[in-house]
């Protein structure tokens, strides 16, 4: 039997790439507005670009956004990156971030069943949380606040997903670093650096989509001199 | 069949880099070894992880003492002398990784022997599959993970607590084991059960019968080539064998 003959009958069992799933939780209240709103815009735009240069993750990143300000939204739900079009969000109304975390957890369980039930292998999803304030519809020690933080952190613990929250001046660093999980507090974007913090999310994408680990990853570094992220103390 | 065949029926193993290997340089991380004594076959398959800097290292040092001391354990039921090279293969990393970390040269392993029947001990991803009569059939599947990019390793602290040994049904008359690259063409998943793809093995256990005499090479084309390599970079290994 020849090489070409042998490559010929045989069948590929599973032709298809395994995903890597992100929900962007977006801060689109009205502190938001103007230059703020304008860079996440752009950064979303070269967060797609960045990652469809990439032969690889092309295949196997996707990502979905939720956004918080007016309403809480499932602004684009889960696709892949050739299909990531997000429109352009505006800024306006108040902080609900709790629900907004609620929703993105939902829309992480979701694509996992259908991964499980289509039978796609996948890599730990992320939760990716942007605010420049505190929110608005929980307080500490109230019952969504409660809730919310137990998702996150007991979500985080089982290895359920991945959660990374980022303060934008002047977010309440001291309330975002009480709903992150313990093991990876809250960073702090130094300013300006929204188009640093969304390279590094998609080199971090990349990366992800083409690791194999025996006990932990490690991730482009987001903060030293060229990093976009600060780590604050409190 | 010919009297040859008869006294060593066919095996057939090869390993490639896959193509992010050879993006970045990095060596081929997989590797194998197989040895025929004395009408019993001894098969070793490790898959040095990416996140690990000299895994090949490891990956190279487990195979060979695994299939070492499952042979001087031949003895003993199969999967014991499975396990005992899988044991062997972990102090050759402790060795080997004396000078950095163990972690630094982390990798999985398949340690397949066949003697009055089919023996498997295993760690991590990768599969070892069997045939009978035309069919196949998995005989041990990788280790279970949520996460596509997670496994465990025969370099983690509690190694022994993933170590996982598997017998052979009876009448098996070959066997294949193989890494994570091919687990795409390999293995279906139905409702979440695992089962060895037919369309795959079938024609590669008909190639391994009438092999030619540039089977490895061959073999070694096919794994590199189009059709295995677009769904997966990773590195890949496929030994085959027809049991004695």
């Amino acid at each position: 039997m020849t090489l070409d003959a042998l490559e010929q009958q045989i069948e590929i069992a599973n032709p298809q790439h395994p995903h890597c799933a992100t929900v962007l939780a977006l801060d689109t209240s009205g502190s938001m507005h103007g230059d703020k709103i304008r860079q996440v815009n752009e950064g979303l735009t070269a967060f797609r670009e960045d990652v469809l240069t990439d032969e690889l993750a092309r295949k196997r990143v996707e990502a979905a956004v939720v956004t918080f300000g007016s309403h809480v939204d499932l602004a684009h739900p889960f696709s892949s990156m050739e299909a990531f079009a997000p429109p352009a969000f505006r800024a306006d109304g108040s902080t609900p971030m709790g629900d907004a975390i609620l929703k993105s957890i939902d829309a992480i369980r979701a694509r996992k069943a259908m991964y499980r039930q289509s039978g796609t292998d996948y890599y730990r999803p992320w939760i990716f949380l942007i605010t420049d304030g505190e929110p608005t519809d929980m307080h500490p020690g109230d019952k969504l606040w409660d809730q919310v933080v137990a998702e996150v952190h007991g979500g985080e613990a089982a290895r359920e997903f991945c959660f990374f929250g980022v303060g934008v001046d002047p977010a309440n660093m001291d309330i975002l670093r009480r709903i992150c999980p313990p093991e990876r507090p809250p960073v702090q974007l130094r300013p300006g650096r929204f188009r640093a913090m969304f390279e590094w999310l998609s080199r971090s994408q990349r990366h992800i989509s083409a690791s194999r680990v025996g006990e932990r990853l490690a991730l482009p570094p987001a903060t030293g001199p060229d990093g976009w992220a600060e780590i604050t103390t409190g | 069949m010919t009297s040859t065949e008869r006294l060593a029926p066919p095996t057939l193993g090869a390993s490639v880099a896959g193509a992010s290997h050879e993006r970045r340089g990095t060596p081929c991380q997989d590797a194998f070894a197989l040895e025929r004594p004395d009408g019993a076959l001894v098969i070793a398959v490790a898959d040095g992880l990416g996140s690990a800097p000299r895994s090949e290292l490891g990956a190279a040092a487990a195979v060979g003492a695994a299939v070492d001391a499952a042979i001087d354990h031949l003895d003993r039921e199969p999967e014991r002398a499975a396990l005992e090279g899988l044991v062997a293969a972990r102090e050759a990393l402790e060795r080997v990784g004396r000078c950095g970390r163990i972690a630094d040269v982390a990798c999985t392993l398949m340690v397949v022997v066949a003697s009055e029947r089919v023996g498997i001990a295993h760690i991590g991803d990768g599969a070892v599959i069997g045939s009978r009569d035309g069919r196949f059939a998995v005989l041990s599947p990788p280790g279970v993970s949520e996460y596509v990019n997670e496994v465990d390793s025969l370099a983690a602290d509690d190694w022994f607590d993933h170590v996982r040994c598997a017998v052979g049904l009876d009448g098996i008359d070959g066997v294949a084991a193989f890494t994570d690259g091919l687990h795409h063409a390999t293995l279906r998943k139905d409702a979440g059960h695992l089962t060895a793809h037919d369309g795959f093995f079938g024609p590669l256990f008909s190639f391994l019968c009438d092999a030619p005499d540039d089977a490895e090479e061959q073999l070694m084309r096919l794994l590199a080539g189009p059709k295995i390599s677009e769904h997966s970079d990773d590195d890949k290994t496929l030994v085959l064998a027809l049991l004695p």
